[in-house]
């Protein structure tokens, strides 16, 4: 587990230190052309009277976020438009809880919530916005500059997983951490790093 | 990125009008080896022999040779000297720029293209970069360096001949047949006096000066030179000086050497100082294959010149080995722990310590190429290693290992399990009869320092 603190974001961006390793970076499947699965157990420690984002996948924003007390999904279309939905999930600090996206290129993004569909959007006529590195940020809208505007937040987070269609690319309970770096439990060197120097 | 490319492009532009074999680090870039008479322009070039004859009446002879400016009047004329084939083959066979185009983009050399391409080729020319090794005087005899570089393995080499591997590795019958032969310290060198009679004058007009050996601190022209930008750094407080050193020379050489680059940081009598030393594996491994070092000493006198030189980068230059694959991830450990603890916003580079790896290709029996799968996935784990200490945000006072620190560690892995030409049988032959004749000779155990290698060993050996 990860306490992912207030303007302390963490970022699952394996290429960013190394142009060529690990040589296939998991986060290039988070775009609309690519069928992937992201698979999260968290605990929200800050979620009353807030903007808060829980993650965010960039440059193309596609997010998480709380906001007055309530959930919603930000998606980034491929065309550039965004569109904003209202999940029913009733959020509470310190619940544990279990959070599930499906991405099916071209088909459809669904959202569970303790294995409850929240979400369900049609990507047939347009699909998930197209994009040859993003990246994902935990606790905030970016990384590169973290202020009042970052929609930083607080929560704790037991476990990440990212699948291509079924193929485990990266996997993470942090229980090992190298230099602000949680290892990739499968190998893959898919890294989620704390923007800090040192934990 | 794309900036650069630019960059780089206009500068082939700049080049191409004048000669599509015009490179300026024929004029401003030169390597010089004092000890033997040898110098170059580029390393992609093999060394020529310097003549006295000229030297007596022109010292910049040392870079000015007369073969050399042919090559200048090629390029001038429009031609490409055929001693530049490295360049000429990467231009004609890729869309890559070759380093005629990078060397040339230099800022040691991008300046001075107006006055090079209107001079005549008979012209002399006071280069910018300047690379000395002023003798080959040293007290380490590395298992892959050689007579040319080390006076230790002259000894050896005098005593018991080259080794009885295929090549007769390490023979120096070759080097007396092409007169090149190093001078002892104790010679009178002519190259050193026509050095020290053209210095007053290149000085002046360095843009970086590096020093190599054998081992420079144990060179007294090495603490004449660093002694005479002490009196004289006000003629140019620019220059960027680097010295190579295996930092296991005795204390009072060491401390002399911090003592005065105190002086030359503290009063910016320099723009920067770097340090070369290299290190490849751990504790007698590394004391086995760097014969000489004492590696606990080695790690000390690191710490003690970046407690005492807070603006100082040292570069560790590793010649990544087959005997090295065992500990390099302690190198790794040893080398982050290092940069944490001096890590400052005050360095000259980023980091207080660099780990540059390299792989070694000559001699060819001691390439990591000669090992079984298993050794080279540890080559592997050690990239895995270095990329968990990657340096998050690349930072004046940040830590960790670049981009470029973590590339150079994977190349390894990519250039071991790469499939070539190379002579497997006869490599690992080779290197059998290497280690054996090695032990005899300095009185090391092969076996008992590299316990990881006695299957190998042992099978090969029967073979």
């Amino acid at each position: 587990m990860i306490h992912i603190k207030k303007y302390k974001p963490w970022i699952f961006y394996p290429s960013s230190l190394c142009d060529t390793f690990p040589e296939n970076p998991a986060t290039k499947i988070l775009s609309g052309e690519y069928t992937f699965q992201i698979e999260m157990k968290m605990t929200l420690l800050d979620t009353i009277d807030v903007n808060g984002t829980i993650f965010s996948i960039l440059p193309n924003y596609t997010a998480l976020d709380i906001h007055k007390n309530l959930l919603f999904f930000t998606i980034r279309f491929e065309d550039g438009s965004s569109k904003f939905y209202q999940l029913p999930f009733q959020i509470y600090n310190s619940v544990e809880i279990d959070f599930k996206l499906i991405h099916v290129s071209k088909e459809y993004l669904k959202i569970f919530i303790n294995n409850e569909e929240q979400l369900n959007v049609d990507l047939t006529e347009i699909s998930l916005y197209l994009d040859n590195s993003p990246c994902m940020v935990f606790g905030a809208n970016s990384y590169s500059h973290i202020d009042e505007n970052s929609n930083s937040t607080e929560l704790k987070l037991h476990e990440f997983k990212l699948y291509e269609k079924s193929k485990l690319l990266a996997h993470h309970i942090f229980d090992e951490i190298i230099f602000n770096k949680s290892v990739d439990k499968t190998g893959n060197l898919n890294f989620i790093h704390h923007k800090i120097l040192e934990c | 990125m794309e900036d650069k490319s630019i960059y780089f492009d206009k500068t082939k532009t700049k080049l191409d009008k004048v000669g599509c074999g015009f490179c300026l680090a024929k004029w401003t870039q030169v390597t010089i080896h004092l000890g033997i008479g040898l110098t170059h322009s580029c390393h992609h070039p093999v060394q020529h022999k310097i003549p006295t004859s000229e030297l007596k009446r022109n010292p910049s002879v040392l870079h000015n040779t007369r073969y050399k400016k042919l090559q200048r009047k090629q390029m001038l004329e429009g031609k490409k000297p055929a001693e530049c084939n490295y360049c000429w083959n990467i231009e004609e066979n890729s869309n890559s720029f070759s380093d005629r185009v990078f060397k040339s983009a230099e800022p040691w050399s991008s300046p001075y293209l107006a006055k090079i391409k209107d001079s005549h080729w008979r012209e002399d020319f006071n280069p910018r970069y300047v690379e000395v090794s002023f003798s080959n005087t040293c007290n380490f005899k590395c298992a892959y360096c050689g007579p040319q570089y080390s006076s230790k393995w002259v000894e050896e080499i005098e005593k018991f001949g080259g080794y009885s591997t295929s090549t007769v590795y390490n023979n120096i019958d070759e080097l007396i047949v092409k007169n090149q032969m190093p001078y002892k310290q104790s010679d009178h060198n002519p190259y050193v006096e026509a050095f020290w009679e053209w210095w007053p004058d290149l000085y002046k007009d360095l843009h970086t000066f590096r020093i190599t050996g054998g081992e420079p601190l144990l060179s007294k022209d090495t603490f004449k030179v660093l002694e005479y930008i002490q009196e004289h750094w006000e003629e140019n407080p620019n220059l960027s000086l680097a010295i190579n050193s295996n930092l296991g020379v005795p204390d009072n050489l060491i401390d002399r050497f911090i003592e005065i680059a105190k002086d030359l940081c503290e009063n910016n009598k320099v723009r920067e100082l770097v340090i070369f030393t290299s290190v490849e594996a751990k504790g007698k491994q590394a004391e086995y294959v760097r014969f000489g070092l004492d590696y606990e000493k080695f790690w000390t006198n690191i710490d003690k010149i970046l407690t005492i030189l807070p603006k100082v980068t040292i570069n560790i230059m590793a010649t990544f080995n087959a005997l090295s694959v065992f500990s390099y991830n302690d190198v790794i450990e040893k080398t982050f722990e290092i940069k944490k603890k001096h890590a400052n916003d005050q360095r000259y580079w980023i980091s207080a310590v660099q780990l540059d790896t390299s792989y070694l290709r000559h001699p060819s029996h001691l390439s990591v190429k000669i090992l079984e799968k298993e050794h080279k996935e540890l080559i592997l784990e050690s990239a895995k290693k270095a990329l968990y200490y990657g340096m998050t945000e690349f930072v004046p006072g940040a830590y960790g290992f670049s981009n470029t620190e973590i590339q150079k560690i994977k190349r390894l892995y990519d250039y071991a399990i790469s499939e070539d030409s190379f002579d497997l049988e006869k490599n690992r032959e080779d290197f059998i009869k290497f280690v054996d004749e090695y032990d005899m000779r300095r009185g090391t155990n092969f076996i008992e320092t590299f316990p990881e290698l006695k299957n190998f060993y042992d099978t090969h050996k029967k073979i």
